[in-house]
């Protein structure tokens, strides 16, 4: 009895599977003349270890991590951002504005909304490109300037 | 009987500089051994397992994955470990971050929280998960327990329609057929 049928069978069924993921590198690059300071609060408390600091020109890679699967442009998780509610970017140690994540009930005096195109934490308002190097998996890129723009907001 | 070997990666990125907490060293596993007991619910049958649609499986091992991981690190003191709430600041991946309430169309159309919105009491739609993206799924449905499903429904369902037509016929108080019908649709 010819088992070759069977024992293509069995291959199919119990052969591995490869899981897909989608992996992600997330930069922050300040394009102004000055320097930033960018301060993540935690529940209200700042976290020295997760201040970030960008001279002019500096790029920062601040999110390096995977999701499972073949994913498109679904955001990335930083440690500079992820579980904060607010970020504050503090230009050249004098002028801030707070990136908020949710609306608070009380706001600081220069600031911006999630759903402003200005907004650190807003995933969409990112530079977005993507490459997939085989079927499995996918190499995702973020990119977020900051722009002439955002200092003349905080000043 | 096939008894699958399971394996568990260890290491984040290609390169094995990066371990995997030990959360999502739990987490995955209850994932891939979820597939195991989901094929023995199917009447311990291989050839019934392999019928059922990719969405189906994937998503009923992330929803378990979800619940005894909840289960586990609300014991060891995270209360909300697993909550719609919870994103620390090293936060796991789907589907502990958030309940994986973030999925959109733009995700794996595999590995969803389909099962998540069957059990849980949370409605996603146009709620912020900063820094991930927005909810859109309109996710009206609950009272499902995972243990009735399990137990009853699940070696019945192979694709969408089987599950509509399983959850229709169980429903909980309070829950309709539209709102059934519109959960399913975003999937």
């Amino acid at each position: 009895m010819n088992k070759l049928p069977l024992l293509l069978l069995f291959i199919l069924i119990t052969g591995c599977t490869k899981e897909k993921i989608t992996i992600y590198n997330a930069y922050v690059k300040n394009t102004t003349a000055h320097q930033i300071k960018v301060v993540p609060y935690f529940s209200g408390v700042i976290d020295n270890s997760k201040i970030l600091l960008l001279n002019a020109g500096d790029s920062i890679n601040i999110g390096n991590g995977f999701d499972r699967g073949i994913i498109n442009h679904g955001g990335f998780n930083s440690v500079y951002i992820s579980g904060s509610d607010s970020n504050i970017v503090i230009f050249d140690n004098t002028y801030s504005i707070t990136h908020y994540g949710q609306t608070p009930s009380s706001f600081s005096i220069k600031y911006y909304l999630h759903t402003s195109p200005r907004n650190l934490r807003n995933y969409l308002n990112w530079y977005y490109t993507a490459e997939d190097p085989s079927k499995n998996r996918r190499e995702a890129f973020y990119l977020f300037r900051f722009i002439e723009q955002d200092y003349l907001d905080a000043r | 009987m096939i008894f699958p070997i399971i394996k568990v990666g260890r290491y984040e990125n290609i390169d094995m500089e990066r371990e995997y907490d030990s959360d999502e060293v739990f987490s995955t596993t209850c994932h891939e051994t979820a597939h195991t007991s989901h094929m023995y619910r199917m009447n311990g049958g291989i050839i019934q397992f392999i019928q059922v649609e990719a969405k189906l499986k994937e998503s009923w091992a992330v929803c378990i994955e979800w619940f005894l991981s909840h289960i586990e690190y609300v014991e060891r003191g995270v209360n909300n470990y697993g909550e719609w709430n919870y994103s620390p600041a090293n936060p796991p991946i789907y589907p502990n971050q958030f309940a994986y309430q973030y999925w959109n169309l733009g995700f794996d159309d595999e590995y969803t929280p389909l099962y998540i919105d069957i059990i849980d009491n949370h409605n996603e739609i146009g709620i912020n998960y900063d820094p991930r993206p927005t909810g859109t799924v309109n996710d009206q449905v609950s009272g499902y327990s995972l243990a009735f499903i399990e137990s009853e429904l699940l070696r019945h369902i192979y694709g969408l329609s089987s599950l509509s037509k399983q959850l229709k016929a169980h429903k909980p108080v309070g829950v309709t057929d539209g709102q059934i019908d519109l959960l399913l649709s975003f999937y």
